[in-house]
């Protein structure tokens, strides 16, 4: 049985730390400073450099951890400390990214050996602000590739779209 | 006198208790009444669009009488027991049946003129619409309906159902008020690709919004009007707007009731194109279990739902109103991924655990 | 991001550091979110690129832990290791300096010197 955690990785400002504050019963320890370049900080004033906490308390009384990466490639050891032992992974993508098509390639790519034993799902955030590209050219990559994993807009603030995720993210850790 | 009675479109507690009710209550009844298979007058569900479909269809025919079965008698049915059965009214009605029957049988008979069945486009339905401005709203003509053609029982045939409705006018682009007796009202506006009606929970539908989402074409009235209009009216009714896919995807699960949608082979090899768009079409925890599976696995619905262990009718309703949405491949080859193995009580009971616990903050 | 002429600083007291305490290694100074500012080493012997993105990692996990423990702001974090040590501390609110070395014994005089090249950093920028 692997560890109770799952974990929320993807590319910078798409709403990791978001998605866990907002479903996180406890207050989520994250450890964001100011963002120095500017690609980071003209999205947001601080970001990710280790990681993020919150916890959900099951009936029985287990925790389930809820981990957030940093998002730069940069800290790609961070993603690959904090995926271990993980339950299954959620990635989210920033839709209003300068590449968010490149971003999910770099994603899956990333977790490639961690899906062929686990799970993941991918949210793609922000569609709101850049509606381009649209859910089909995320579907046409997915399937140009072979690759059956669950991938639907969200909205990072809102406790039904990450409860949607981890939902999903459970079904298919059903069938895996 | 000995009559006949039987039952159709009953669930299987209400089949079971009609006729066990029908033995106890023998003694009060002025005449001898017995449960058959086929009878002529007979026992209909009109909560399900096949009971209706059926209910209407005698009317017009006038060759049973049916007593209409529901809550509330949406369909102004002149012979009619109000869930849940009791004893009382059933014994009333049956008596008056049995008077009825034996003195004033053809005078009633000619009463029942077509005018007032439902399955007739009646100009006085265009009143449920309120006050649409009568210079853009225009009666859609009873031809515009597709006919009559009895409803399949085995089939879920979208031409006669709401749902046919609803593909046709987004596919003419004409913007459109539907709605039926007793039912909820809906706004389509294909050039916008939203509906506009009331706000619909998704966890729990109203029996409005149920009403209109399962009825069969017939029983629906439909009214052209224009964009301004559909503006003014969901602006002065507060209605709620949302996604065509939002629509079409409810009214499938609703209308279809288990029956697989025609055409399609039981035992044809399926899986799902993609993941379903979850963040506008609606869904149940059940039907991410069977998107899950779906996703993976290209098999029959029969082995989708013993691998799941969802019941086939659940899994036939998702799986039509994934068919309407596209989501659908047919393949040539069963390929059921050898990694669908049962996974211990262990992981069971945590993943109902984490979904039980998800729940609580829905 | 620095100005060039606060690199020129930093890289120039990095130099000096190196000078000072010839059993320092290496030396980096990074942004707290984990970008390179300067490095220097004795010998080219580490790629000190990613010691700058961790040396933010591991400062900000410091600071982390101390707020959750109330007590109050991490000096410095030291990463005793079977080859050498690795510090790691504040030069201010932005900045974070990683010093290395291969003397197990050292760590005495690692730190002193680490830490009066942060705080003359400080006062440099």
């Amino acid at each position: 049985m692997s560890e109770i955690k799952l974990v929320f990785t993807g590319s910078v400002g798409a709403g990791k730390t978001t998605a866990i504050e907002i479903i996180s019963e406890i207050p989520v320890i994250r450890t964001d400073v100011r963002a120095t370049d500017s690609e980071t900080a003209k999205r947001k004033e601080k970001t990710t450099v280790a990681m993020d906490y919150g916890e959900l308390t099951l009936e029985d009384g287990q925790k389930l951890r809820l981990y957030g990466t940093p998002g730069q490639q940069r800290f790609d050891y961070m993603w690959r400390i904090l995926v271990k032992g993980a339950l299954g992974l959620i990635i989210l993508v920033d839709n209003a990214g300068s590449d968010p098509i490149g971003d999910l390639a770099r994603y899956v790519d990333n977790f490639r050996d961690f899906v062929s034993n686990n799970q993941m799902v991918v949210g793609v955030t922000r569609m709101d602000i850049a509606s381009e590209p649209d859910m089909d050219f995320y579907h046409q990559y997915f399937a140009e590739r072979g690759i059956a994993l669950p991938i639907f807009p969200v909205d990072a603030r809102s406790k039904t779209s990450v409860v949607m995720l981890i939902q999903s993210l459970i079904a298919m850790l059903e069938f895996s | 006198m000995h009559y006949k009675i039987s039952a159709t479109h009953l669930s299987k507690n209400d089949n079971v208790f009609f006729k066990s009710m029908l033995q106890l209550i023998q003694i009060q009844l002025n005449d001898t009444w017995s449960y058959e298979e086929t009878a002529d007058i007979v026992l209909a569900d009109i909560e399900t669009p096949l009971g209706v479909a059926f209910w209407e269809e005698s009317t017009q025919q006038q060759d049973k009488l049916v007593i209409a079965y529901a809550r509330q008698n949406t369909c102004n049915a002149e012979w009619f027991l109000p869930k849940p059965i009791r004893v009382q009214a059933l014994i009333k009605q049956l008596n008056a049946i049995a008077t009825f029957k034996s003195t004033v049988q053809g005078a009633v008979q000619t009463s029942q003129t077509s005018e007032n069945s439902p399955s007739s486009i009646s100009t006085t339905k265009a009143n449920l619409l309120g006050n649409i401005p009568n210079n853009t709203a225009q009666q859609v003509k009873p031809s515009d309906i597709p006919t009559n053609k009895p409803v399949s029982i085995e089939y879920f045939e979208p031409e006669h159902s709401l749902l046919g409705l609803i593909q046709s006018t987004i596919k003419k682009c004409e913007t459109k008020c539907f709605t039926c007796e007793q039912g909820e009202t809906i706004y389509i506006s294909p050039q916008q690709k939203r509906c506009f009606t009331s706000k619909i929970n998704f966890n729990h539908l109203t029996q409005k919004q149920r009403r209109l989402y399962a009825s069969v074409a017939a029983q629906v009235t439909m009214t052209n009007l224009s964009e301004d209009a559909l503006h003014q009216m969901a602006k002065a009714q507060g209605l709620e707007n949302y996604a065509v896919e939002t629509l079409l995807w409810l009214v499938t699960l609703c209308a279809s009731q288990g029956r697989l949608m025609a055409g399609v082979a039981e035992n044809s090899y399926v899986r799902l194109k993609q993941w379903p768009n979850f963040a506008v079409l609606p869904c149940q925890p059940v039907h991410l279990r069977i998107a899950a599976f779906m996703l993976k696995n290209a098999t029959t619905l029969t082995t989708v739902s013993e691998k799941t262990r969802v019941d086939f009718s659940t899994l036939v309703d998702f799986f039509n109103a994934c068919k309407v949405a596209d989501l659908i491949v047919e393949t040539t080859d069963q390929n059921v991924s050898t990694e669908a193995k049962p996974k211990s009580s262990a992981e069971q009971y945590l993943f109902k655990n984490i979904l039980k616990r998800l729940s609580s903050h829905e | 991001m620095l100005s060039g002429e606060a690199i020129a600083k930093l890289e120039s007291r990095l130099a000096q550091l190196l000078h000072d305490c010839d059993t320092i290694e290496a030396a980096v100074v990074s942004t707290l979110d984990g970008h390179m500012c300067t490095m220097r080493q004795q010998a080219q012997q580490y790629s000190l690129e990613r010691l700058a993105t961790m040396g933010s990692t591991l400062m900000s996990l410091g600071d982390t832990i101390t707020a959750e423990l109330n007590m109050g702001l991490c000096d410095n974090i030291i990463s005793e290791n079977q080859n050498g040590i690795v510090a790691f501390m504040h030069i201010n609110n932005d900045l974070v300096l990683v010093t290395l070395t291969t003397q197990k014994n050292a760590l005495g005089m690692l730190l002193s010197h680490s830490r009066r090249c942060a705080k003359e950093m400080a006062e440099l920028l």
